[in-house]
């Protein structure tokens, strides 16, 4: 796609975040069902939740804007979900998997938190203050399951260095 | 197919030969993108940035040497996928002050991949009791935080200009 304005940027960046939660919700249950600590499995599993609200709100903003979601696949996303599932296969099944599971997961979190602020930028330079806010909560969210995978890692960290 | 990893011990140093691969595609690709940036700061941020990253480069060597011996890489498929967006990024991007805005916003991405990558890897060191090179994971960090906030106050200042645009 061929991109001259910050609104055509805009709306480049919310089709690559659409393609990436989509791509986010056919990964977690896998990384849910890979988790051994029930509270990793927890988090997984509340966060799949979350991510289908989030597309809700991208479905949401897609609205607001009368553009259709479709006609972009975020390449960056595939990347980091498939490096993650190849860590995951390479781990022992156990503590040092779920640990492997927690660094995956919060990248993932990362690339979402950069894809959203960006986003969140362009939607208030372009006076789309609803849209803004919408980004906004996303971004909230993002950052407390970062911040939730943060401290499942201090527990499964430590289980992981006895492990073997 | 490669051993299974089974201790934390083992994690660390299969993040680390990733993390290494990552930040060496990284070099690599920064000239395009200091090449292809049009404000100064904004070329003059990456330059700096590649520099900073070649030192991130030999204190994972450092430090990979100094746990197995020797500083092999594996390659780190998100990195590699990143690098390929942002090349795309830049083809499509028609007008100077947007291939800035998505050259930040692609630089930001690639940032926040490091954050998380090295953050989990100074953790497992922390357990680890590897303090030396916790410290230098944490230093690599505080700069991969700063080259993120300078390019946030970059795109504050020019983004309104692209706007502007077409």
């Amino acid at each position: 796609m061929s991109v001259s304005t910050i609104e055509e940027l805009f709306l480049d960046e919310l089709r690559d975040l659409y393609s990436a939660e989509k791509q986010i919700t056919k990964s977690l249950p896998k990384m849910a069902k890979a988790s051994t600590s029930t509270e990793l499995k927890a988090a997984f599993e509340s966060h799949l939740k979350e991510t289908e609200g989030q597309i809700d709100r991208l479905n949401r903003v897609f609205e607001i804007l009368g553009k259709s979601s479709r006609g972009k696949v975020c390449a960056g996303m595939k990347g980091v979900l498939e490096e993650g599932a190849e860590t995951l296969t390479e781990a022992e099944k156990g503590p040092v998997r779920d640990a492997a599971l927690i660094s995956a997961g919060q990248r993932v979190e990362h690339y979402e938190m950069a894809g959203y602020g960006s986003a969140r930028e362009y939607a208030r330079l372009l006076g789309q203050d609803e849209i803004a806010s919408l980004l906004e909560e996303t971004l909230s969210e993002e950052k407390e399951a970062d911040k939730k995978l943060n401290t499942i890692a201090k527990q499964v960290n430590a289980s992981a260095l006895k492990a073997a | 197919m490669r051993k299974k990893l089974k201790d934390l011990r083992e994690l660390y140093i299969n993040q680390l030969r990733t993390v290494l691969s990552a930040e060496i595609q990284i070099t690599r690709a920064l000239p395009t993108i200091i090449d292809r940036a049009t404000d100064q700061q904004l070329k003059q941020a990456f330059q700096s940035h590649l520099q900073e990253t070649e030192f991130h480069v030999s204190r994972i060597e450092d430090i990979l040497s100094r746990a197995v011996g020797k500083s092999e890489q594996i390659k780190c498929k998100a990195v590699a996928a990143l690098v390929a967006e942002t090349e795309d990024l830049i083809l499509d991007a028609k007008d100077d002050s947007v291939r800035d805005a998505a050259l930040i916003a692609a630089g930001q991405r690639v940032e926040h991949y490091e954050i998380a990558v090295y953050g989990a890897i100074r953790h497992f060191a922390q357990i680890l009791g590897e303090a030396e090179a916790a410290e230098l994971l944490d230093k690599t960090i505080k700069e991969e935080g700063h080259a993120d906030h300078l390019l946030t106050s970059i795109a504050n200042r020019i983004n309104p200009a692209a706007q502007q645009a077409a």
